[in-house]
């Protein structure tokens, strides 16, 4: 039985549409990743499954039960919100025993209990040091361990996090995300987190959907949504740098692809063509992604593309830039970069043919998933 | 510019910024210091001309408004003289005190609807709340005084109460209402998922965190309730009367006591003072206090 279950959903303030027409579920002990820009409904829709916020439209079921018309303290969910909400006025151990104390909890714990369980729960969370500070004396690493002690002292049903890691520091961001996986594994809780950063979602995610402007692109685990990209706007949303699209024809007698915004023509092979041939259309919108892009400083068989390289960018192991084909801007990155590259060096590029992606061109819609 | 010049210029930025603060920090508190020395003047230093700044100081304006000054009647039995300057002050006391409790009773969830929920008519509601204060009281005091009087309500503390609340109601209901409102609203809906009532809320969210509106509110609805002057005067007699009423009885047929009017100005300010010294705290402390990321 799906531990959530949604049906038609649909949520509107006053004009704005900002949950169009949902339907999936969601598993039992599932870490649920929703991945999405900003405005596309992510903290709607965990507003919408604590119910602090009544959908016009649609059924929501927990365990089988419809809960529409449940009251948010006894949906036993927990929320904790993208700029933390703590209580301004109670110290880290108030904040994190509040829910504990309140008349749902039925008075199940005593004094001495409550001390207990905070302690425990903030010693994993590495802020049991912490216990007397107000909110105010605190970092943002901090806050955010501390609003998901608040949220996890009651061992929710459901655990809704959103956008949990969006304000704090890079450094510390890693940290969390190791923590989040460490948290994963020792609640099992079914989860759902709302991010913009894809690669939260592709790290934590059992499960993850990407969502815009209300609706539902794709659903699915993140290999397939990584590498079988529903549509140009999922490829687009998932990978950095971003995904190269670019419109091509299809030379079938030649067994090549033509990019008429580069002027530039290469090769594919036969069973690349063979997948062409049974979807039928000659005009495509082509996407690879930038580490399937290879180059050189000489032209060959395999490098065949003269491109003029753009301002090279070393990050980590890491090496990025854009490479300039007539009007036609590349994405290309490498982790292994044997030249040193200079800012409008010539330079020839290669396309791993096995790696595209075609897009329909009218729908946008990946060919392979129309199979 | 050279180094000398520079100093020079400060030099004179500063002087003259302190002449400035000077001149006009002694027009404002003159008044306040005049009334001051009149209260321990003897009355031929009082109506002086040209006016005196050098005196010799006496304290018998506050004894007589205590009615600690000794009279001998005719029949030379010496008696305390009436002090209605402290009858003053225990109706003002009664009066004001209630009136802001009261005011406070209703306007503080009053605050939090109109900052909070979507009614119909929310904003005329909230306007006519704050129309009150437009009306100028003696535009209404004619009506009013026919009004109580015919319901038997003249002269009683609870009439005044009630019209208080005309002046304090208002002022709660408004300034509180914008400190709720900047209470970030996800700071009540995690309180809600942790399993709260509105009810909880209220006490325990929205009031402590909207502490440096309510302490503003309260000080002003108490100093204009205290000041006010003409209701009192109207709708009841010297039983009633709050202390800005009772200082009239000093301006008798037979003297025009100034300086036991100054007297009575300087005790009848004395428990703003101190009220204004208590609630001084929490005007400053300041909202959400960093449990929200701006």
């Amino acid at each position: 039985m799906p531990r959530i279950s949604l049906e038609n959903v649909t949520k509107k303030f006053k004009e704005l549409v900002a949950l169009n027409n949902l339907s999936f579920e969601i598993k039992d002990g599932e870490f649920f990743v929703i991945l999405g820009p900003s405005g596309a409904g992510k903290t709607t829709f965990l507003k919408v499954i604590a119910g602090l916020e009544i959908p016009e439209n649609g059924k929501i079921y927990f365990d089988g039960n419809l809960i529409n018309h449940v009251a948010t303290p006894n949906r036993d969910v927990a929320l904790t919100f993208e700029n933390y909400s703590l209580y301004p006025h109670f110290t880290v151990f108030n904040n994190i025993a509040t829910p504990l104390k309140s008349s749902v909890q039925k008075n199940k714990y005593n004094k001495k209990q409550i001390q207990e369980k905070v302690d425990k729960l903030t010693k994993m969370l590495s802020i049991n040091h912490l216990l007397n500070r107000l909110p105010s004396e605190l970092s943002g690493g901090q806050k955010q361990r501390v609003a998901l002690g608040r949220a996890l002292i009651k061992e929710p049903q459901v655990l809704l996090l959103d956008e949990p890691l969006a304000h704090v520091d890079a450094k510390i961001r890693n940290q969390l995300r190791t923590e989040f996986h460490f948290l994963k594994e020792k609640f099992r809780t079914t989860t759902i987190y709302t991010t913009h950063d894809y690669k939260e979602a592709i790290s934590l995610g059992d499960r993850m959907m990407v969502l815009n402007k209300g609706g539902i692109e794709q659903i699915g685990i993140p290999e397939i949504i990584y590498n079988f990209p529903k549509n140009t706007k999922v490829a687009l949303a998932v990978g950095w740098p971003e995904i190269n699209l670019f419109d091509c024809t299809v030379d079938f007698e030649n067994s090549q692809l033509y990019c008429p915004k580069g002027d530039f023509v290469f090769n594919i092979s036969s069973n690349v063509l063979k997948h062409l041939k049974i979807y039928g259309k000659s005009e495509y919108i082509v996407g690879i992604r930038p580490h399937y892009i290879g180059f050189s400083d000489k032209p060959s068989d395999t490098y065949s593309v003269k491109a003029i390289c753009g301002t090279p960018e070393v990050l980590d192991n890491q090496l990025v830039f854009f490479a300039k084909v007539k009007n036609l801007d590349l994405n290309i990155s490498t982790h292994d970069p044997d030249l040193s590259l200079k800012y409008e060096q010539e330079l020839w590029l290669g396309f791993d043919d096995q790696s595209l992606i075609f897009f329909d061109k009218e729908t946008n819609e990946n060919i392979k998933l129309k199979e | 510019m050279n180094k000398r010049k520079k100093v020079g210029k400060n030099i004179f930025v500063n002087l003259l910024s302190y002449i400035v603060l000077i001149v006009s920090f002694s027009f404002l508190l003159f008044p306040v210091y005049w009334i001051f020395t009149m209260a321990i003047k003897t009355n031929p230093d009082i109506l002086s001309y040209p006016p005196k700044f050098f005196f010799q100081p006496t304290i018998k304006g506050f004894q007589y408004i205590l009615g600690l000054t000794k009279t001998v009647g005719a029949t030379g039995v010496s008696a305390g003289v009436e002090s209605f300057f402290l009858l003053g002050i225990k109706n003002s006391i009664i009066v004001v005190v209630i009136s802001v409790l009261m005011s406070l009773a209703i306007g503080l969830p009053a605050a939090y609807v109109l900052a909070r929920y979507d009614i119909k008519g929310k904003e005329n509601i909230a306007f006519t709340i704050l129309s009150f204060r437009f009306a100028p009281p003696l535009l209404v005091i004619i009506p009013l005084y026919l009004l109580f009087t015919k319901i038997g309500l003249y002269n009683s503390y609870f009439s005044l109460i009630w019209v208080y609340q005309l002046i304090a109601l208002p002022m709660i209901v408004w300034i509180v209402r914008g400190y709720m409102e900047e209470i970030p609203i996800e700071v009540e809906q995690a309180a809600i998922v942790d399993g709260y009532s509105k009810i909880w809320i209220f006490f325990r969210i929205a009031l402590p965190l909207a502490k440096a509106g309510i302490a503003a509110g309260t000080l002003l609805a108490f100093i204009y309730c205290w000041n006010n002057f003409i209701f009192g005067m109207i709708l009841a007699t010297v039983k009633i009367q709050p202390v800005t009423v009772q200082a009239m009885r000093y301006l008798t047929p037979d003297a025009i006591m100034f300086r036991e009017v100054a007297a009575i100005c300087i005790g009848a300010a004395l428990p703003l003072l101190i009220l204004s010294i208590f609630l001084q705290r929490y005007l400053i402390s300041g909202l959400s206090m960093g449990a929200i990321r701006r």
